[in-house]
């Protein structure tokens, strides 16, 4: 039974099986994955909840928090696939190796930057020399390394195989990146998804977060699926079977250029946003009424706030989930969410004479104040995620057009 | 599919079995594991002092912080200590991890998370008054995450737990 099990896996391996079953599968995980990611940021950017503490930065959680699980678990795949390469040499499992190294890093980048974005207007700075960060940092390094070793060498053979190695030693990093936020004092803080115990999330924070990582893994798979088969495609041109699939591909261009319009179209929402709301002091867009209420900003220089517009018996006030100021000028005042600029005075009354309206769908794309951040944060991921479609895709093309150039096949 | 695909032979692994060169293999994969593994235990060990990212008021009670030099100094800002000149960005506010207290002073914008009861990480140097006076502080965060109305509702609970 074992025997029979092992045998049909590794038939599964074998080159031309795997060339059909992995372009199938790779489709479905492709568009499964994009829908679940999309279905999971708009869940998570327009419905789920502000949080008590971060306001609306803590969105970035539903793309930091799948990169940095692609970032670990795909290290992991990738270090199977190493061990397989390193004992059975087996062509695939190096094709595999080599192919998740730059997919893996993309996710390690992504983790690193939309962490960045994250811990400017949560805790003040964009990096810090902590035991998380850093031994991130490490991991993304390593990913470099492995691209690079294997790039290194003549022989892709052995340039694979000396990656492996590399990619096996650099397990020793994953439990300590686990473990960097228990082990040691940091600040980051300790992890929210618990395998063993419930999750410290709330669950219509949780369910778009899991739709998120759902999708980021099926993207990952999808990906990883197709840059390894285009590998060993290149690897195995001259045999028989790798021309049949070349001219089964024969790859069209129209979904790599819907690719392509998608990553114009994120590029040029992110520019339009920056140029509607240029950033402040800071980055941030405003400041929250909170912050007013604590005596949290410049009493000497003109302040920007943000917040909903209520109008009490005392008068007008500006306010939000977390606090309210009272608002004074000789402005018209409109019960629609603001952006206004003035001066604090002593007793944290708000003089302004300038207003700006907003709309409701104009106050959202603010993410009280943190639009900068969320917005960057969320274009780079697209940005990145489609580029790695992308240039898969022409990677496959650009094999199969050299296959199908060649003048000798050996059967 | 054509009708051979699958059956060539060439390049199939003919199952996972283990023979005697490829258990060599695995043995030696196994002992590079263990030596890095090793390797970077005593690595760790030995810089765990520098790798520990900021230091307790109770060390610095203890007088284990570096003199004349800046470090970073870690606590949970003690409610009802944060008092502010009017007229200037200037703020003083004591951090406590339970057993010590350490006074802080700051002139600047305070990260948005920074409150009484927060966890916060700040850097600069002890003066000779026994003031920490900061240049940078950070706010550190918890890992829960919620909307504000469940909070609100936590918040007796909460104050049971703080209790303990």
């Amino acid at each position: 039974m074992m025997n029979r099990l092992l045998d049909w896996f590794s038939q599964l391996l074998s080159g031309p099986r795997f060339s059909h079953f992995s372009g199938r599968l790779a489709r479905w995980l492709l568009a499964l994955g994009g829908l679940a990611l999309v279905f999971g940021t708009v869940w998570g950017l327009v419905y789920a909840p502000v949080d008590y503490q971060q306001g609306d930065s803590y969105r970035i959680i539903f793309i930091h928090v799948p990169s940095a699980f692609i970032a670990m678990s795909g290290y992991s795949f990738m270090a199977v696939a190493a061990v397989i390469a390193l004992i059975w040499r087996t062509k695939l499992a190096e094709a595999i190796v080599t192919a998740t190294a730059p997919v893996g890093a993309v996710f390690a980048f992504l983790a690193l930057v939309t962490g960045s974005l994250w811990g400017k207007p949560m805790w003040g700075a964009y990096w810090a020399w902590d035991a998380r960060l850093t031994s991130v940092l490490i991991l993304f390094f390593i990913y470099l390394g492995i691209m690079a070793l294997n790039s290194a060498y003549d022989d892709a053979r052995k340039g694979a195989r000396a990656a492996a190695l590399l990619v096996v030693v650099g397990v020793v990093n994953l439990p300590i990146i686990h473990y960097s936020v228990e082990w040691w004092n940091s600040l980051h803080q300790g992890s929210t998804l618990k395998l063993t115990q419930s999750s410290s999330i709330a669950p219509e924070m949780l369910h778009p977060l899991l739709l998120t990582l759902l999708g980021t893994n099926l993207l990952f798979f999808a990906v990883v699926l197709l840059r390894s088969r285009a590998r060993f495609l290149e690897r195995e041109r001259r045999k028989q079977w790798a021309a049949e699939i070349a001219v089964v591909l024969r790859p069209k261009g129209a979904f790599t250029a819907l690719v392509s319009v998608a990553m114009g179209v994120f590029a040029l929402a992110w520019i339009a946003f920056v140029a509607a709301f240029p950033p402040g002091t800071a980055q941030m867009l405003y400041r929250q009424p909170l912050q007013v209420q604590n005596g949290n900003v410049d009493p000497q220089a003109s302040v920007t706030v943000g917040g909903r517009m209520t109008k009490t018996e005392q008068g007008w006030q500006i306010h939000d989930e977390y606090g309210q100021v009272a608002v004074n000028g000789s402005i018209k005042w409109r019960p629609t969410p603001a952006i206004l600029r003035g001066h604090v005075d002593a007793s944290g009354t708000l003089h302004t004479d300038r207003a700006r309206w907003l709309s409701k769908w104009g106050w959202w794309v603010t993410m009280g104040g943190y639009g900068f951040f969320v917005w960057t944060a969320y274009a780079l991921f697209a940005l990145f995620a489609l580029a790695l479609v992308r240039y898969t895709l022409i990677y496959e093309r650009s094999v199969c057009r050299r296959i199908l150039a060649q003048k000798t096949v050996t059967s | 599919m054509p009708a051979h695909i699958g059956t060539e032979n060439g390049d199939i692994m003919k199952g996972f079995t283990l023979n005697r060169v490829r258990k060599r293999r695995l043995i030696m994969l196994l002992i590079i594991i263990g030596f890095v593994a090793i390797a970077a235990a005593f690595t760790l060990t030995a810089l765990n002092q520098n790798v520990m990212y900021y230091r307790s008021p109770a060390q610095v009670a203890a007088g284990d912080y570096p003199k004349n030099a800046v470090f970073r100094l870690g606590g949970l800002v003690v409610p009802g200590s944060v008092q502010r000149q009017s007229g200037s960005l200037a703020v003083e506010f004591e951090v406590t991890d339970g057993a010590s207290n350490v006074t802080i002073r700051y002139t600047g914008i305070l990260p948005d998370l920074f409150r009484e009861g927060q966890g916060i990480i700040t850097h600069g140097r002890l003066a000779s008054d026994g003031i920490f006076v900061a240049n940078e502080v950070l706010a550190k965060h918890d890992e829960n995450y919620m909307p504000p109305e469940v909070k609100d509702s936590l918040k007796g609970v909460l104050a049971y737990h703080k209790d303990q």
